[in-house]
Parts: structure tokens; C-alpha cells; sequence
């Protein structure tokens, strides 16, 4: 009895709001008005020798974000020693300071923090993220990695041996293949884009101690310094943190500078195949080089891009994926840096459906020339414009914007106009950045895939001759891997 | 790729895993929890720092509720969730979603399947009005077209992840040398070319009949919301949504191994590997916080013994990683290992062993468990910064303890652990003579 009455009343209580009602569904409910965009603002200081540091507070967590970006990179790796920048970074935790190797990463490890360096084409960044309460013994830590690495000769061996290795296993990798192969295909030998930032095994095994310690000099050097501090910390402790440990660094010979812009090469199209035999699906980029970070068709092309193999119903993996079940998903992307990275289609299709779906791609590369409907373009607009807020949400998303901001030189306003200029992109805009970006007859069409089976199938696309390609062509020999000393 | 993505065993372990609270600190998380009179599970999480609203939403189903013949197919059924439903056309689902910025995604392990929306604030009814509906309505959109185009994409997802990635087929093995013919997790959450080509459309609603009842399912609303408003708007999109027949928990038989378990695979590498596995503890009960930490004692960072000896010290491994994978109906625990060139496996091998001894013999030393410690503590107040993955957190803590703020007492478990706890887990749970151990060699080396 007791049992039934309560249950009546939870009964009642609950369902009253909604009661058994249904509700309508003849038509989606309409959004609101969009949020605005409430980028913090960000404090600019410098510290005593000029750097300068950027902060965007925030204390949802207690922890801190400490970025340190040098405005050079792979770019920036002299002729013939392409790695040069990726192998000196990977080597500044392996011991610094008073610390070797093991010492250090236990050091950093005991702190609860992160630390590590990478770098890109365009720059490199060494990042911290530790709770605010350790930010100190952490800066400690991340001024000897910077400062003082000791580039030890066992820790370079060591490295190297494990980098040759990786450099073997990526022979065996159909994806890794494909963006090796296509960015020789398109950029050729000699420019640095035509190999990864880490290079080629045979200029890395070349690499000397040297080689090393001279380019982190002019690399890691106040001139082409700078800090993002985000997340929970004040501003004036991190001043005197950052001051204490940076403040009195001077240079000690020329920084690297920027490589002239070179002209980049033009490189024809054509189709190259891969054999890797058995394979179950081919692996696919098409592509040529495409745009620099500063061009006046950034805004226009973010928008082209969503239509095009951006967004999950973008024309790219509606046909691949959905209209024609080739393939788990396609995608499209502009790689924007100082210089015009590759703008590429990827995609990994079933072997047997290689060559229709190379004819997809390519009548799709065709089409998005073509003005794009209305409904289609609001779509993609308020899909890339709308989602941006939501990449402001943690310490380290903050940062990555800022650096961004630090890195290309963009202004002030540059995030608070985003949403904004994302918007304004009109159908004529969109287009005109299409037909002075994209040409199909000028595309790298590249395939890793079952020889046996693929082969005819590229043949009967009647787009010009087949040209297999050794894995040596574009990735160099491979290297034996010198055994550890004991 | 960029959805639909399948859980792994080792993506299961990354989306489960533990996380840690500062320990001064008490961390919890503020909720509001009730239940629907159809039984859905609901749960409101507000955090304004940017104007973007995630739903999450699981259904206690998994690829271990699968039967013989007809694997892979939670998964499969995954997919079609997202090809409209009674008032969403197909390809609406996701049209609707990017038209306003939103995004979505969904995954299947062995033990759930969880949907999951992100959408600007001034969206959040129409993320609720296509997640309602899908639960409410799917079967009056789905086709057996739909389902032999969706087929097809997921034959190609097990290419991409499995058949045509060096070591994927580990993955495929595994499940079966583990558990005996017929357990919920003998077979792998993809499933096998051959079940997913004899799913018919009758599989389709008898299973969404069964499973995606709202009396089986938990939604987490979380981010820039109103609790009271959001409360209101959840009452009236899911509660005219019919219950189902009550979903009983799947158990199984407790399993275990009696010797080791070899078999030797061929496949297009450079290196060869193996993973060693064992049976261990079920998630979140006695035992599984343990494994957590012998894993990160032995690579969970470059002091770790196994990384420190085989990768820096002595050079004769490139990679070497432990890994307790946490389930629902009992564990996981593999180490993996590659050589490098000019080294074997049983050259590894001899290494680990000895350092599993060691172990068995002798505690660690605090500081290994400390330094552990220290790195989870702040991995949990990363994940604390991300709504979406509080949401998800707030959804697994509902499903395995009954508490959407475990936060707390799932640190607990780790601080309790002294070092000679962690010998004795090893001595219990990884013996060196019954286990399994999976070879992977390159294919020119067959007949070695």
C-alpha cells in the first residue's frame, strides 16, 4: 500500500511537465541565435632581453601551459641534411643540465608534468603543461632542455638507431608509403616539402654530433623566440618564473634565418603506383602543391574545403563513403605554411574499386570548380564558422591559437573576426579560390596498392602511362641500423 | 578517419582508464541525475567556459551480446544509427548537425556503444530531437539498402584498421586464444567478413527492439546549459519514447587459461612481434588499479623497467608496452614487443621474464609508484578541462559503480595500493605459465 502511493506520487511529479504527450516532430527544432565568440583577451609582456610573452588566464584547472616557439624548422634544414631540425629536437630531453637521459625524464616524470619539443616546417615549439602548483621545478627543467641539452654522443647513437628503425618499419606501412610517395611526386627531390620534416634515413644515419649542436645554436636563439603562458597562473609570477631563467639570455652568434621564398617546383602530373602485392585496399593521395599560409584565399578556401572533403558530408565522402561503400571515409586538406604546402586527397579504397574510385575523385576535383549551390555553402559555413568556439576550451587549445597568431603574424582582431569573414564567403569567392588553386590535369595521382590488381584498372582510365615506383625512388635506400654499443 | 570509430581493445582500455584527482584537492563533479518513467538513465552537467553543449549517450550493448554467426554486428548496427530515422531523412542526421557547426561520433567496444554530439549552445533541442529520435524511431527509416551500403563501409573500416595495417591482425586473433568458443569475448567487436555478409535487415529490429530501449540506455548532457531548462527539454523529446523489455546484464563463466596458448602469424612487416596476454581482474574491482600500475612500472615511461632495460639500456627493442585493458566481464593484460633488427623475440623475451620474477620476488620501490601517481593526477585534470570527456567519464562511472562522481574514489583505489601489492598481482594474475602468446613474423621468414 505504502509502496503503491509512493510510486503514484513519483509518478505524478515526474510525468507532470511532459505528461504522455508527444512531442512535435514534423520539422527540427530551429537553433537560437549562435553564441558569440568570447575570445580572451590576451596580455602581451616581454621579458628583460626582449622576448615576448603572450597570456591567456584561465583557472578552470589548476594547471599551467608554458609553450616556447622558435620561428624556424624543418625549413630551415640545410641542403642534403634534410631531419637536421627534427633530429636536434628529439634530442633535448635525452639529457640536460646536470641530468643525463634517464635522470631528466625522471625529473619531468615526478613533477606529473609534460615536456617535450617537436618541430614542424615552420617552427618549433617546446611545450610544458604541469599542475600550477610545480610550474617552477618544472621551468627549471624546461630551461635546461632549452638551454643546456648536452647532446651526449651514446643519447645521439641511440636515437639514431631507434629513428633508422622506425625509417625500416615505415617500408612496410601502405599510408606512410603514400604520403612519402606523393610528396616526391609533387614537390620532387630537392624541395624540403618533398620528403617529411624528420627526412630521409640515409641524410639522417649522416647526421653528426656537430651537425647537431651548431643548428640548436641558431635554432634555439632569443631572436626567433617567443612564450604563450595560458591556464591557471598569474601573470606577474610567471613574469618572474620565466624572467629568472630567460631574462638574461643572449645570443651567441646569427640565428638561422628565413629561406628566401623559392620558387616552388612545378612538377607535371601523372600516376604512380606503388606494388605492394595482396594488399586488400589501395591507398590513395591526389594531390599538387597548393597554398601558402598567407593567402589572400585563406578564409574562401577553409570554406571550399569543408564542401569539398572537409566535413563528413562533404562531396569527397558522401560518394566514396556513402553513394559507393569503396571505403571506410575520404577526406581533403590544404597543408598552409610559409611556403605553398600540398593540398591533398586521402582516401583508402577496396583493391577492385581502385580505378572507379580514382574517377571520383577526379570528377569531383572537377566539379567543385563549379559555383556551389547555396544550401550547400551555408551548410559548409555554419559548419566551420560555428564550430570554431569550441576549439577555446582548455589551457593547450588556447595555446595552440595563440601560437598561431605568433607564428603566421596574424593581428589582434585576427580570432575575433574569424567566425565572421568565415561567413561572409560568397559562392563567387569560393569558386574563383577553386579555379586558381585546383587543377586537376595538374594532379599527382598516387596509389599503394596490389600491382596485379590495380594496375589494369589504372590502365583502362586512359589518363597517360603508369609509372611503377620504387620504394628506394622516393624514400632512398634503406639503411642498416647500427647495433648498440653494450 | 573521422567517425564511427571502432573500439579497439586498446582504445576500450583509453576511453575506460583510469584517471586520477589531485589528492589535496577532492575533486568531484557537480550532476543532476534522474530517471525517465521509460527508464532512461539522464544525467546534467553544466560548464560554461565555451558555448558548446555535448551529448552522450550509451547503450548497454556491446559486441559481447553478439551471437555465434553474427559478430561484428553491434557495430554494423552503430553505423546505421546515423542514416536517419523516422523524422530524419537519410543523410539528415548529419546535414542538420553541420548546418548549425555541430559534430558527431559514436563507438562500439565489447561491453557498450556510445553516440556522442557536440553542438553550439543554441542548438542543444535539435541535438536532443535527432538523438530522441534515433531511439524513439529508427526502424521506421531503415532499408536493406541501407544496411548494404553500410555493410560495405564496414568491410572497409576492417581493411583499413586491420587487414591492410602491419600488426592489425593481432587484434582479430587475440580474442579467440583468450576466451573459450562461445564466450561473450571470443571474438573481435569488428567481427569477421563472413558474419558481417550473413546480417540480414530481420537482425537489425530484433536488435534494436531488444537493446535500444531507452530502459537500457544512460544520456549525459553536459556543457553550456541551464540544468532547469535542459531537464524540461529532455522530458519532452525521450520521455514519449517506449520502454523495452528489461535487459538482463550478459555474465559469463569465469574463464582462465591452464597452459601457455602459442600461435604464430605471417604478415607484411619489417620486424616481427608478439603480445603475451593474460587473464586479469574485471574493470573497477579488486585487482584492475593494481594492473593499471604494473603496467606503468614496466613502460609506462622511460625509467619504467622493461623501456628503461630493453629500448634505452641495452638497444635490442624498439617498442615494448603493458597495458591492462579493462572490461566489463573480466580483463585483459598484454605485453607487446618488436625487437630490432639483428635481435629476436626470445632475446626480448628472456628480458621480461627475468623482470617479471623480479618483480614477483621484490616490491617496487615507492618512487616508482609515486612518479605513476604524479602523471595520473595530472592526466585527470586534463581530462577535467574537456567537457566531452567528463561527459563520457560521468557516463562509464554511472554504468560500472552506479556513481556519475567516481572521480574520488577511483583515485582512492590507486592510493591504496602499497608496493607489495603490486608483487603479489603479479605473482596472482601473471604467471609465466599460462597465458597467451601471439607471433607476429615477416612473411619472407615463413619458414623459419
Amino acid at each position: 500500500m505504502k509502496r503503491f502511493l509512493l510510486t503514484l506520487l513519483l509518478a505524478l511529479l515526474t510525468l507532470a511537465p511532459a505528461a504522455s504527450q508527444a512531442p512535435d516532430r514534423s520539422a527540427p527544432p530551429r537553433p537560437g541565435l549562435p553564441p558569440g565568440l568570447r575570445m580572451p583577451p590576451v596580455l602581451k609582456k616581454q621579458l628583460p632581453n626582449g622576448i615576448p610573452v603572450w597570456f591567456v588566464q584561465r583557472k578552470k584547472v589548476p594547471l599551467v601551459s608554458v609553450h616556447l616557439l622558435f620561428q624556424a624548422g624543418a625549413m630551415q634544414d640545410p641542403v642534403g641534411q634534410a631531419g637536421l631540425a627534427s633530429f636536434m629536437t628529439a634530442c633535448l630531453d635525452e639529457g640536460a643540465g646536470s641530468r643525463d637521459s634517464l635522470e631528466f625524464a625522471d625529473a619531468v616524470d615526478m613533477l606529473g608534468a609534460d615536456l617535450s619539443a617537436n618541430c614542424s616546417f615552420d617552427g618549433t615549439v617546446v611545450g610544458l603543461e604541469v599542475p600550477s602548483a610545480r610550474l617552477e621545478p618544472a621551468l627549471d627543467l624546461m630551461a635546461d632542455m632549452v638551454l643546456r641539452p648536452r647532446f651526449s654522443p651514446a643519447e645521439i647513437d641511440r636515437l639514431r638507431a631507434r629513428m633508422l628503425t622506425s625509417f625500416l618499419q615505415m617500408r612496410m606501412d601502405p599510408p606512410s608509403l603514400a604520403n612519402a610517395a606523393f610528396l616526391w611526386a609533387v614537390y620532387g627531390p630537392d624541395f624540403r616539402y618533398g620528403t617529411s620534416s624528420s627526412g630521409t634515413a640515409a641524410q639522417f644515419a649522416a647526421l653528426t654530433r656537430q651537425d647537431l649542436v651548431d643548428f640548436h645554436r641558431r635554432l634555439c636563439h632569443p631572436a626567433l623566440a617567443s612564450f604563450v603562458v595560458t591556464g591557471d597562473v598569474e601573470p606577474e609570477r610567471a613574469m618572474a618564473l620565466l624572467s629568472q631563467r630567460f631574462g638574461g639570455w643572449s645570443a651567441s652568434g646569427p640565428a638561422l634565418s628565413q629561406v628566401p621564398t623559392r620558387a616552388v617546383p612545378t612538377r607535371g602530373s601523372g600516376i604512380f603506383l606503388v606494388d605492394r602485392p595482396d594488399s586488400p585496399q589501395s591507398v590513395l593521395r591526389v594531390g599538387m602543391v597548393g597554398v601558402e599560409r598567407a593567402t589572400p584565399d585563406f578564409f574562401p578556401l577553409q570554406i571550399l574545403n569543408t564542401v569539398l572533403g572537409g566535413s563528413f558530408t562533404s562531396r569527397l565522402n558522401q560518394n566514396l563513403r556513402e553513394r559507393n561503400g569503396f571505403t571506410y571515409g575520404a577526406s581533403s586538406s590544404f597543408a598552409m605554411r610559409r611556403a605553398p604546402g600540398p593540398f591533398l586527397v586521402s582516401t583508402s579504397v577496396q583493391a577492385d574499386k581502385t580505378g572507379a574510385a580514382l574517377m571520383e575523385i577526379l570528377s569531383e576535383l572537377e566539379a567543385i570548380r563549379q559555383p556551389i549551390p547555396e544550401a550547400e555553402l551555408e551548410k559548409a559555413r555554419n559548419y566551420a564558422a560555428y564550430s570554431f568556439p569550441g576549439q577555446f576550451e582548455t589551457g593547450t587549445d588556447l595555446a595552440a591559437r595563440v601560437l598561431e597568431m605568433q607564428m603566421y603574424g596574424l593581428p589582434d582582431s585576427y580570432f575575433s573576426e574569424y567566425v565572421g569573414r568565415l561567413l561572409g564567403v560568397d559562392a563567387g569567392a569560393a569558386s574563383q579560390a577553386a579555379i586558381r588553386t585546383l587543377a586537376p590535369e595538374a594532379m599527382a595521382l598516387v596509389v599503394v596498392g596490389d600491382a596485379r590488381v590495380v594496375r589494369p584498372q589504372l590502365e583502362a582510365l586512359n589518363l597517360g602511362p603508369v609509372r611503377v615506383l620504387e620504394i628506394d625512388e622516393f624514400l632512398g635506400p634503406a639503411v642498416p641500423i647500427p647495433s648498440a654499443a653494450p | 578517419m573521422f567517425r564511427r570509430i571502432l573500439c579497439s581493445l586498446a582504445l576500450a582500455w583509453l576511453l575506460a582508464g583510469p584517471i586520477l584527482a589531485q589528492p589535496q584537492e577532492g575533486l568531484s563533479v557537480e550532476y543532476t541525475q534522474f530517471t525517465l518513467p521509460n527508464g532512461l538513465n539522464v544525467i546534467l552537467h553544466e560548464d560554461r567556459t565555451v558555448p558548446v553543449v555535448h551529448t552522450n549517450l550509451w547503450y548497454l550493448v556491446g559486441s559481447a551480446n553478439e551471437r555465434p554467426g553474427r559478430t561484428g554486428f553491434a557495430h554494423l548496427f552503430e553505423h546505421l544509427m546515423f542514416e536517419g530515422s523516422g523524422h530524419v531523412g537519410e543523410g539528415e542526421f548529419d546535414t542538420l548537425l553541420e548546418g548549425v557547426g555541430g559534430n558527431n561520433n559514436a563507438s562500439t567496444s565489447q561491453d557498450r556503444t556510445n553516440y556522442y554530439i557536440s553542438v553550439p549552445s543554441n542548438a542543444l533541442e535539435l541535438a536532443l530531437f535527432l538523438e530522441s529520435d534515433r531511439m524513439g524511431h529508427l526502424l521506421k527509416s531503415i532499408s536493406p539498402d541501407i544496411v548494404e551500403s553500410q555493410r560495405d563501409v564496414v568491410k572497409n573500416e576492417m581493411r583499413q584498421s586491420y587487414l591492410n595495417r602491419p600488426y592489425g591482425r593481432v587484434w582479430l586473433e587475440l580474442p579467440g586464444l583468450l576466451y573459450p568458443s562461445g564466450h561473450p569475448y571470443s571474438w573481435p567487436v569488428i567481427g569477421s567478413m563472413e558474419d558481417l555478409s550473413a546480417a540480414g535487415f530481420r537482425d537489425v529490429t530484433d536488435f534494436f527492439r531488444r537493446y535500444y530501449v531507452p530502459n537500457n540506455a544512460s544520456l549525459v548532457v553536459a556543457g553550456d546549459i541551464d540544468p532547469v531548462r535542459t531537464r524540461a527539454l529532455v522530458e519532452k523529446w525521450f520521455s514519449d519514447v517506449q520502454p523495452g523489455e528489461p535487459v538482463t546484464p550478459l555474465g559469463a563463466p569465469s574463464v582462465a587459461l591452464h597452459e601457455v596458448r602459442r600461435k604464430t602469424l605471417t604478415d607484411k612487416v619489417e620486424l616481427p612481434l608478439r603480445v603475451i596476454a593474460w587473464h586479469t581482474p574485471a574493470i573497477l574491482t579488486p585487482g584492475d588499479a593494481e594492473m593499471d600500475l604494473v603496467a606503468s612500472v614496466l613502460t609506462g615511461n622511460k625509467n619504467s623497467r622493461l623501456y628503461r632495460r630493453l629500448v634505452h639500456e641495452m638497444q635490442i627493442a624498439q617498442q615494448v608496452s603493458a597495458s591492462q585493458l579493462s572490461q566489463r566481464l573480466g580483463s585483459v593484460f598484454v605485453i607487446q614487443f618488436i625487437p630490432r633488427p639483428g635481435h629476436t623475440l626470445d632475446e626480448v623475451q628472456k628480458v621480461i621474464e627475468e623482470e617479471l620474477e623480479l618483480l614477483r620476488r621484490e616490491p617496487p620501490r615507492p618512487q616508482e609508484l609515486q612518479r605513476t601517481l604524479n602523471g595520473l593526477e595530472a592526466s585527470y585534470l586534463k581530462a577535467l578541462e574537456r567537457t566531452s570527456s567528463k561527459a563520457d567519464q560521468l557516463n562509464a562511472y554511472s554504468m560500472y559503480t552506479g556513481n556519475p562522481d567516481y572521480f574520488e574514489e577511483d583515485l582512492a583505489r590507486y592510493r591504496a595500493i602499497g608496493p607489495e601489492d603490486l608483487s603479489s598481482a603479479v605473482r596472482r594474475f601473471l604467471p609465466s605459465d599460462r597465458r597467451v602468446e601471439l607471433t607476429v613474423l615477416p612473411e619472407q621468414e615463413d619458414s623459419k
